[in-house]
C-alpha cells in the first residue's frame, strides 16, 4: 500500500517507480495506490476506486476511465475543463536579473526571472532546489546578496510589510507553519497583515465591527466552512484554512501574487477554487508567480514555465512548448532544448 | 471507551466552575494527606478557612498578600502570552523596589500626588530594564530567556545586599542591612484602619484590568498573542516580532517592578533583601492557575494568598507546618491543568465498534 509514493519524486523518477511496481504486480502482488494525481492512477492502475467524503463512490476498471469522468466522480459535480486564457501581457510586475540570495542548499544562483501584468507564470522543481529563497525573498523575508530585484519598477521590499504596501499578495508555502494562528479568531487571522490600516485601527484600538464584517465577507465569498468569524482557527480543516490564507493574500488587490504550493494536500473541490482565484486575478491585470511541485497544476494555471535545479532557473518559457518530460529531464538538471529562450527577453 | 474531541467553543459556565471545583479539589485532597497523617482535619480546615477569610483582619491581611500576587501574577501572565519565558520577575520586583527607594527616601520631595506616580514610574521603568537585557539577546542572539532571566535574579538580589550594606545603608539604621524608610509623601495610603491593606490593591486591580484591555482590545496586545502563538506566521504577516517581544519584555518587567514599589512604599517602608519571599516565583503559579487570563489573575492571586495567610494560622495553633500551603497550591496547579482537559475537550462516550 502505497500513499502519494510520488509526491516528491521527478517524472522519471515516478517512471521508474511505476515499472517495479508493474513488475510485482505482474509477479502475483496486490499493489494499493493512492494519489490525487489523476495521470498516475489511469496509467498504472488496473481498477480504480474513488473515495468521496470517506466513502467508496465509484470502483472501475482502469480501461475506459479517463481524468474527466474521475474528476467528476471526486469532485461529485462536473468540473471545469482547464485550460489557462491566452495571456494579454502587460508591463513587468516582477523583475529579477543575475539575482543570487539564501546560502547553502536552498540558495539562488544568478536568477532571471520576469513576471508581467497579466500573466501566471509557474515555477516547477523538485522542493528544495531555491524555490524556498525565491519565495521567501518575494515574501519579503529574503534579501538578494547581488543582483536586481524589482517591484513594480522599483526595488523591492525587504520586511513583510513592505512587501504588502507595495502590492504584493502572498501564500505561504506551509499553511500551519507560517500561514496561521491556529489559537486564534478566523477574523484575527484575516486582517493580520492590515491590522494597524485605518480600517481595523483606531488609535491603537481594535475595530471589532470592521473585523468581524471583513471575516464574514470573506467567508460568504470564498466560501469557507466554519460556524463564524470567532470560530478558533485550529478547528478548520486544511482546505478552509487555504481559502482564508487565499481571501487574506488577495484582499487588496494585489498586482503581484505569490503563490507557493497553493493546493497542496487539498482536496479536488478546494483546489479547483483555489484555481479559479488565481485565474481570476490574472484575469484582473495582476501578475502570478507560481511555485508548485505538482506538474498538472503547473499546466493548467501556468502561460509559462521555468524550471529550478541546484538554485540555477532555466528561462520561463510558453508553457505550451513544455511536455511533462521535457520538465522532468530540467527538474533532474539536465538541459532541454525545449527550454531555449524564446521571444520572451529580461525587462 | 471514553473518547476526548475538542470543544469549538467553551460555554463560559465551564471557564468560572472548572478552576473553583479544580481549587476545592486541591484542598481537598491537601486535607486528604492531612488526616492520613493523623491531624485533626476538620479543626484544620476550619482554622484555614478563619485565618484566611473568617474577620476583617483575616480578610485584609489576604489582600494585602494578595497585592505583590496579582502584580507579579499579570508579568507573568502577559510574558508566557507572548512565549517569553520571563521567570525572573524575582529579580524585576527586587529592582522595582530598589528604584523606588532610591527616590523616595529624601533626594526628591514632592507632594503625594506627584510623589507616588513618580516612585511607581521609577521602580517600573526599573523593573522593565531589567528584563530588557534578557529580551535583547533573545531577540538578537536566540539566548534562552529563561537560563538569563532566572540567573539575573541572584545577581539582582546580590546587587541589592551590596547596596544595604554600602551606598543606601540607613545611617539611622542601627547597622542593620536596611535602607532609610520611604518619606512620608511617598508611603501609599492603607486603607482600612488599624490594618496593614493599602493602596497597592488598588494599583493591582487597575493593573489588571489595563492588561485585560491591551490584551483583547489594543493592536499592539494583537501583536503579542499572535507572536506567542505562532511566531513564524507573525512574521510572515508582517509583524515586527522582536520589537513585539521587546515591548512584551518592558510590560512584563514594569509590572513585577510594581509589585516591588507596593511592597516597599506600602508594605515595609523600607528596603531589606527579604522584601518578598517567592512573589515573582508564585506569580508563574498564579498566572497558570489563571490560565494567562489578566482578569483572572486577581481570584487566582487572592486564593494563593488566602492559602498562605490561612495556613500560618493554622500552623500557629495546631502545629502544622505551613509547607501545608506549598502543598495546597501545587496542588491546585495539578487540578487546573487537569481542569482546562475539561474546557478544551469534551468527553464523550464511544462504544466499542
Amino acid at each position: 500500500m502505497l500513499d502519494e509514493p510520488t509526491a516528491v519524486l521527478t517524472p522519471q523518477e515516478a517512471d521508474s517507480l511505476f515499472a517495479a511496481l508493474r513488475l510485482l504486480a505482474a509477479s502475483g502482488l496486490a499493489v494499493l495506490f493512492i494519489s490525487h494525481k489523476l495521470p498516475e492512477v489511469l496509467a498504472l492502475s488496473h481498477r480504480i476506486v474513488v473515495l468521496r467524503g470517506g466513502r467508496k463512490v465509484a470502483d472501475r476498471p482502469a480501461l475506459g476511465a479517463d481524468r474527466h469522468s474521475i474528476a467528476t466522480l471526486m469532485v461529485g459535480r462536473e468540473v471545469e475543463v482547464e485550460r489557462p486564457a491566452p495571456p494579454q501581457p502587460g508591463p513587468p510586475v516582477l523583475a529579477l536579473s543575475g539575482l543570487h540570495a539564501g546560502a547553502g542548499r536552498d540558495q539562488l544562483r544568478d536568477i532571471d526571472l520576469v513576471v508581467r501584468a497579466g500573466e501566471i507564470v509557474g515555477i516547477a522543481g523538485v522542493s528544495g532546489n531555491g524555490q524556498q529563497t525565491l519565495a521567501a525573498l518575494v515574501a519579503g523575508l529574503e534579501r538578494p546578496t547581488t543582483g536586481r530585484f524589482d517591484v513594480l519598477g522599483a526595488p523591492g521590499g525587504t520586511t513583510p510589510s513592505d512587501m504588502v504596501k507595495r502590492g504584493v499578495g502572498r501564500l505561504s508555502e506551509d499553511r500551519h507553519r507560517d500561514g496561521m494562528v491556529g489559537e486564534m479568531s478566523v477574523a484575527e487571522n484575516l486582517v493580520m497583515e492590515r491590522r494597524r490600516d485605518s480600517a481595523f485601527n483606531r488609535a491603537g484600538f481594535q475595530r471589532g465591527a470592521a473585523m468581524q464584517e471583513a471575516a464574514r465577507q470573506a467567508i460568504h465569498a470564498f466560501d469557507v466552512r466554519c460556524p463564524g468569524p470567532d470560530s478558533t482557527l485550529r478547528l478548520l480543516s486544511g482546505g478552509n484554512i487555504q481559502k482564508l490564507l487565499l481571501a487574506r493574500a488577495l484582499a487588496g488587490n494585489p498586482r503581484l501574487i505569490l503563490a507557493n504550493q497553493p493546493t497542496r494536500g487539498l482536496d479536488i473541490g478546494a483546489t479547483e477554487q483555489v484555481h479559479g482565484r488565481l485565474r481570476q486575478a490574472a484575469a484582473k491585470g495582476a501578475a502570478v508567480l507560481l511555485i508548485s511541485e505538482d506538474l498538472d497544476e503547473l499546466f493548467a494555471l501556468s502561460h509559462r514555465i521555468a524550471v529550478m535545479h541546484a538554485g540555477l532557473m532555466t528561462p520561463a518559457v510558453d508553457a505550451a512548448r513544455l511536455d511533462v518530460s521535457a520538465i522532468g529531464l530540467a527538474m533532474a538538471g539536465q538541459a532541454s532544448p525545449r527550454f531555449a529562450p524564446d521571444r520572451e527577453v529580461a525587462a | 471507551m471514553i473518547r476526548f474531541e475538542p470543544r469549538a467553543s467553551t460555554p463560559l459556565v465551564l471557564l468560572v466552575i472548572v478552576p473553583v471545583l479544580s481549587a476545592l479539589a486541591a484542598l481537598g485532597s491537601a486535607l486528604l494527606i492531612l488526616a492520613l497523617s493523623g491531624a485533626p482535619t476538620a479543626r484544620a480546615a476550619g482554622l484555614l478557612v478563619q485565618g484566611a477569610a473568617g474577620s476583617v483582619f483575616a480578610i485584609t491581611e489576604t489582600l494585602t498578600r494578595a497585592t505583590p500576587l496579582i502584580l507579579t501574577g499579570l508579568a507573568a501572565a502577559v510574558a508566557f502570552r507572548a512565549k517569553l519565558w520571563n521567570i525572573g520577575a524575582e529579580g524585576q520586583l527586587y529592582a522595582g523596589a530598589l528604584a523606588a527607594t532610591a527616590v523616595g527616601t529624601g533626594i526628591i520631595t514632592l507632594p503625594p500626588l506627584l510623589m507616588i506616580p513618580l516612585i511607581c514610574i521609577a521602580g517600573a521603568a526599573a523593573g522593565a530594564l531589567a528584563l530588557l537585557g534578557p529580551v535583547l539577546l533573545k531577540a538578537k542572539l536566540s539566548v534562552d530567556e529563561v537560563v538569563t532571566t532566572l540567573l539575573l535574579n541572584f545577581i539582582i538580589l546580590l546587587f541589592v545586599q551590596m547596596m544595604l550594606e554600602g551606598p543606601m545603608k540607613d545611617p539611622m539604621g542601627m547597622g542593620w542591612p536596611q535602607t532609610s524608610p520611604i518619606i512620608d509623601e511617598g508611603v501609599l495610603p492603607r486603607l482600612v484602619a488599624q490594618m496593614r491593606l493599602h493602596a497597592g490593591i488598588v494599583i493591582a486591580l487597575a493593573a489588571s484590568l489595563f492588561v485585560h484591555v491591551l490584551m483583547t482590545r489594543t493592536v499592539a496586545g494583537y501583536e503579542m498573542r499572535a507572536v506567542g502563538g505562532n511566531a513564524s506566521a507573525a512574521r510572515f504577516a508582517g509583524i515586527p516580532v522582536s520589537a513585539t517581544l521587546v515591548k512584551t519584555a518592558l510590560l512584563s518587567g514594569a509590572l513585577a517592578g510594581l509589585a516591588g514599589v507596593s511592597e516597599v512604599a506600602g508594605l515595609k517602608g523600607y528596603l531589606t533583601s527579604d522584601l518578598s519571599p517567592g512573589f515573582g516565583y508564585s506569580g508563574i503559579v498564579v498566572a497558570m492557575l489563571a490560565a494567562l487570563n489578566p482578569l483572572a489573575v486577581v481570584p487566582a492571586a487572592i486564593f494563593v494568598a488566602g492559602v498562605f495567610v490561612g495556613a500560618d494560622t493554622m500552623s500557629r495553633t495546631l502545629g502544622i507546618s505551613n509547607y501545608f500551603a506549598d502543598l495546597v497550591v501545587a496542588l491546585a496547579l495539578l487540578c487546573v491543568l487537569i481542569g482546562s482537559l475539561f474546557t478544551r475537550y469534551r468527553l464523550r462516550l464511544v462504544r466499542a465498534a
